[in-house]
């Protein structure tokens, strides 16, 4: 008797050992399979109270299963998740295709980022070095910049066509007889409202140029040919800009004031 | 030993997909959009939480399409998503509660409800930690092995025993004192 009480404890802790076991199981079927619940199995055997708890908990664990199961689920649930994965794709494809035009975009862009500057400052500085009367249309309000950044990037570039007697032109919006520039392509476009065409090519000896051509039938006050001197110089690259009939050019060359020379033809006066 | 199963549904895998040798996300998301919002309710305890889950939930199924291998483990893989998803979100607003929870090991209540209630279901629920809650869910929702909890885990079987015992003997004695209230 003495001994017996003396087991109890032992028994109690082992009786918690085999429920907690019993309680890893889903089914008599897991628990019959388990190799590790062989020593449970026998005891169960020969255990009524065991085998009886086993029956409990699995009672109560389908009451659970079919209770934690009884969730509600929002009505549109499906649509909505099916609407995020449709945008999220045709986010990605965006940004894929922004990353992709991206890369090129940020090259052309700071490429033509120099461009345009020169171009707004090559505009601003004639204005000021002339002394001329404020213009009637103020070009630094056309923001070549910005434009010739847009025609860059937005722009349909066609090769530049070649007429039979070997002349480049585009019909309407013709290269000033003044320069030797040889275009390789040119987008069209309007700025400020106005047509616009824009050259791009390189020099002979690889100075890459833009040449913004733009209708402007009002007189500007300009220079009414390309001047000799670039109008604006800074580091790396010189420009300048002037109006020959009703057309306003922005000239600006990856190059030394030297290199501009070379593209303008002798016998045209100085600035 | 001859006592029938009682809850288990068989396998983790599961027939909806077997038609679909390569489902897509939109048949996933046909298919499984109430499982993995039920679990995610059940983990997060709210409703919105778990529509907010179970939108990321497909939205990184969509990303890993290709990592699902066995269509028929189509839900088991869902429902895995939403709770690594649950406890990373947890990780970052405060960490998982690891130790066990002050619940003792009592002896079954040999009386089953008939019904359960469900507000005090959920209320059982939230008053677990995550450690213990998710232990309990793995069980009853993603149907898992105590073995697999485990290496899912990182935990030693002795853990997952521990945790998930006392876990259910925490959900049964709340349950049944909600009972009780209301017979009373």
């Amino acid at each position: 008797m003495a001994a017996n009480e003396s087991n109890e404890p032992i028994k109690s802790r082992l009786d918690v050992a085999w429920s907690t076991q019993m309680e890893m199981y889903h089914s008599v079927e897991e628990l019959a399979a388990d190799p590790a619940a062989a020593a449970l199995r026998e005891t169960m055997a020969g255990r009524e109270d065991l085998s009886e708890r086993f029956d409990c908990q699995m009672r109560w664990d389908a009451m659970l299963f079919d209770a934690l199961h009884d969730v509600e689920v929002p009505e549109g649930l499906a649509g909505r998740v099916l609407d995020r994965l449709h945008a999220s794709v045709e986010c990605r494809a965006a940004g894929k295709s922004r990353v992709g035009v991206g890369a090129d975009a940020v090259r052309r862009s700071r490429r033509w980022w120099l461009v345009a500057t020169s171009a707004a400052a090559v505009v601003g500085a004639a204005a000021v070095t002339l002394r001329l009367i404020p213009w009637r249309t103020d070009l630094s309000a056309w923001k070549v910049g910005d434009w010739l950044d847009a025609m860059e990037r937005r722009g349909r570039w066609r090769a530049h066509r070649t007429l039979a007697d070997g002349t480049r032109i585009v019909r309407g919006f013709p290269i000033d007889q003044g320069l030797r520039l040889t275009p390789r392509k040119f987008v069209r476009g309007k700025l400020g409202g106005r047509p616009a065409v824009l050259y791009q090519g390189a020099t002979a000896s690889g100075h890459a140029w833009a040449l913004a051509v733009v209708r402007v039938d009002e007189p500007l006050p300009l220079p009414s040919l390309p001047p000799q001197v670039p109008v604006q110089a800074s580091s790396g690259s010189c420009g300048a800009a002037w109006q020959n009939g009703g057309l306003v050019y922005v000239l600006r060359l990856r190059g030394t004031p030297a290199d501009y020379r070379s593209l303008v033809k002798p016998g045209i006066p100085l600035a | 030993m001859s006592r029938k199963r009682v809850f288990m549904k068989g396998d983790r895998s599961d027939g909806r997909m077997e038609r679909c040798p390569e489902p897509t996300i939109d048949q996933l998301v046909a298919h499984y959009h109430g499982d993995v919002y039920r679990y995610a309710f059940r983990l997060s305890g709210r409703v919105q939480d778990a529509e907010d889950l179970c939108q990321q939930v497909f939205l990184i199924a969509q990303q890993r399409l290709n990592q699902l291998r066995d269509p028929r483990s189509a839900r088991a893989w869902l429902l895995a998503i939403t709770r690594s998803q649950y406890c990373r979100l947890c990780r970052r607003k405060r960490p998982i509660l690891a130790e066990d929870s002050e619940v003792a090991l009592d002896a079954i209540a040999e009386e089953v409800p008939e019904e359960i209630d469900a507000e005090a279901l959920e209320l059982a629920l939230a008053s677990l930690d995550n450690a213990h809650r998710t232990v309990l869910l793995m069980f009853y929702i993603e149907q898992m092995s105590y073995r697999s909890m485990a290496e899912e885990l990182g935990v030693p079987i002795g853990t997952v025993m521990s945790r998930l015992s006392r876990a259910k003997a925490r959900l049964r004695q709340m349950v049944l004192s909600s009972e009780l209230a209301h017979g009373s």
